[in-house]
């Protein structure tokens, strides 16, 4: 214990040995080459580290940055030791020498440990050759995968451009993010105009009407987070008006479930739609076909019914009379017989007659049509009418307000309304004071109608139902009921495209209702 | 009954066929009795009332098929309720100046009645008629 507390109090003390100037038999020149390679060497070996410690100290993120700092103080403790030998020539520490010597033996141990333990990974290092090596194969296939990508790219791209729809994407903020070459078919617009911008703003130089019912849908596939979808007609580039269908596609977010875009695929649908208007103009036309065949096998029905019963039963009263004449000896009776063929023949010739009429109506298709006011026609027959109606204390009313006036036949619409009103005068209730009241209305698609409705007899339908419009249909054991007016009445409002219906009540009342047919021009007329 | 029908009623509300179709019964001789009525109310009204006296129904009834009021086919549904009442059987035949097949087709549903006629009757087809019933 002793000893080494002299050993470290005279650590740097020389006591004890020579200089080796003169230890040994030193020529000048040995001494100083041994003197000056020492120092070298120290020199060296200081230098070192310094450029190690810069090296270190530039490469930051160098993983062996412990191995090399184990280098430097190996090397600078070995530095050490060649300095130290230079020194001893002159000044023999050997102490010190010892002291330095074995911190030098640790860290070069320290150092062995550290390479050691550092070699699997230094295998691991690829040299600059490797690496460059890798590095162009890498960069080879990175080539050769950009250059798929951007085939691939260019398919995709070629296939929505080629794509006749109109393919666009949507941000939530309602911007063009792409839309594809399409839209330059319909629109003279420009691409760049339009990615990036608003859809508002796109619009605008668009004037486009269908704006609204656009970014309806697209705001409500944002919120709805579901597929809208739609039609709609606009002009085109080539096309007046062009038939579209819309399908707003909204994108999910695969972790969040949010709508970020929407997708929007227009596709024209022209070609489609008109074959479709045309389907349905052309079931129209064979709808109206079947109801004017339909029509006209009712009118031949008429007539079968016509000449088997109204045509039939007075020639079967003539041929009767005839007979009983040709066989009566009786001068009064023949004389008799003579007036009732008068009469029978009188009863024919009416017939005939509105036979005739009838005919004449159902031909004159193209009868001249003029603009009547309802009021003025229902008002001249209240003139006419005076007498009879003051003489049953009838209370008329009319409420022609809804539709004033239309444009039709004037004697048709005159015979129309004196019908309806006779009727409803003649076949009053003897129990109530006659109400009877006209009034107009227009449907929703323009169709005109024209109402009667009285308090008098009523008609029972489930009886007469079939028959109420037919010639000489009397109902009514009533001196004035001839059956002449309301086959007229049928007859003129047919022809001329409408129809005339009837509710009725016994002892209630009845109400006439007449649709007019050619409501389109009585828009324009009024 | 001495030979012949003793009423036969017409009902039809055409006043001329009244009259020629009441001369030809009348020339036929084989008939006491014609009563007319201007449609089926009429006669069932007629019937109604006269139910109990056997003497003023009619033994045989034209029934015309179109009359205001009440037309053939309503008075034999009316008809065929009261038939059960009625002291005697009566006779009826449709008569219309229609040839249309459907009113003879439905004539001929009807048991009640015995015959379709086509207007005119004519006093030879009359005859014909009555001397079957009498027979």
């Amino acid at each position: 214990m002793d000893s080494i507390l002299e050993f470290f109090k005279n650590l740097f003390d020389a006591k004890g040995f020579m200089p080796r100037w003169v230890c040994g038999n030193w020529t000048e020149l040995h001494g100083w080459i041994y003197i000056i390679a020492n120092i070298a060497i120290w020199a060296a070996y200081f230098t070192i580290p310094i450029l190690l410690y810069s090296f270190i100290y530039e490469k930051k993120r160098f993983i062996f940055k412990n191995v090399i700092v184990w280098f430097i103080l190996f090397i600078i403790f070995c530095g050490s030791t060649h300095l130290i030998d230079a020194v001893i020539f002159w000044y023999p520490m050997y102490r010190f020498n010892a002291i330095v010597l074995s911190v030098t033996a640790v860290v070069s141990w320290g150092t062995v440990f550290v390479l050691y333990k550092y070699i699997p990974r230094a295998l691991e290092y690829k040299s600059p050759e490797q690496l460059q090596y890798i590095i162009d194969e890498q960069t080879k296939e990175l080539a050769t995968a950009y250059e798929k990508l951007s085939d691939s790219e260019k398919q995709f791209k070629a296939l929505v451009n080629n794509n006749p729809d109109i393919i666009t994407r949507i941000s939530k903020d309602l911007k063009y993010q792409f839309i594809n070459d399409s839209i330059l078919k319909v629109r003279n617009m420009k691409i760049e105009d339009i990615v990036g911008k608003n859809i508002e703003e796109v619009s605008k130089n668009d004037n486009s009407p269908n704006t609204n019912s656009f970014l309806t849908n697209v705001k409500k596939a944002f919120e709805s987070k579901e597929v809208q979808q739609y039609e709609f007609a606009t002009n085109t580039n080539t096309l007046n008006q062009g038939y579209f269908s819309m399908t707003v596609v909204p994108l999910k977010d695969e972790n969040s479930d949010e709508v970020e875009d929407v997708i929007t695929v227009t596709r024209d649908i022209t070609t489609q739609k008109l074959y479709e208007i045309e389907l349905v103009q052309n079931v129209a036309n064979l709808e109206i076909l079947a109801q004017k065949h339909e029509n006209k096998r009712r009118i031949l029905e008429d007539f079968t019914y016509i000449v088997s019963h109204n045509l039939r039963s007075p020639v079967a009263n003539l041929s009767s009379l005839l007979h009983l004449i040709q066989d009566e000896n009786n001068a009064d009776i023949r004389e008799l017989l003579i007036q009732k063929v008068f009469i029978a023949f009188e009863k024919l010739s009416i017939t005939v007659s509105d036979l005739t009429t009838v005919v004449q109506i159902r031909q004159n298709i193209e009868i001249e049509k003029e603009l009547l006011r309802f009021e003025d026609i229902l008002k001249d027959h209240l003139t006419n009418l005076e007498m009879q109606i003051k003489q049953v204390y009838a209370e008329i009313d009319y409420d022609f307000s809804k539709c004033e006036s239309i444009l039709y036949p004037k004697i048709y619409l005159e015979s129309i309304i004196l019908n309806l009103l006779s009727n409803a005068l003649k076949y009053k209730s003897p129990d109530r004071k006659p109400k009877i009241i006209f009034w107009t209305e227009v449907a929703k698609d323009g169709i005109f109608s024209l109402f009667c409705q009285d308090n008098g007899l009523g008609i029972d339908l489930k009886k007469n139902g079939n028959k109420i419009f037919g010639l000489n249909k009397t109902f009514h054991e009533h001196p004035e009921a001839k059956g002449v007016g309301l086959f007229m009445t049928r007859n003129q409002i047919e022809t001329m495209g409408g129809t005339i219906s009837v509710e009725s009540q016994i002892d209630i009342g009845t109400k006439f209702t007449i649709q007019f047919n050619n409501y389109s021009d009585q828009w324009k007329a009024r | 009954m001495e030979g012949k029908i003793e009423t036969v009623c017409i009902v039809d509300d055409d006043d001329i066929y009244q009259f020629t179709a009441s001369m030809e019964i009348q020339k036929t001789n084989l008939v006491n009795k014609i009563i007319m009525f201007p449609n089926g109310l009429k006669a069932l009204d007629y019937i109604n009332i006269e139910k109990d006296n056997p003497g003023n129904l009619p033994d045989v009834i034209f029934l015309d098929v179109n009359m205001p009021m009440m037309d053939g086919w309503d008075f034999l549904k009316e008809f065929i309720i009261m038939k059960a009442n009625l002291p005697k059987s009566i006779v009826i035949f449709m008569v219309s100046s229609s040839v249309d097949s459907r009113d003879v087709d439905r004539a001929h549903e009807i048991s009640e009645v015995s015959g379709y006629m086509v207007k005119p009757m004519g006093k030879q087809r009359l005859t014909e008629v009555f001397n079957t019933l009498l027979s």
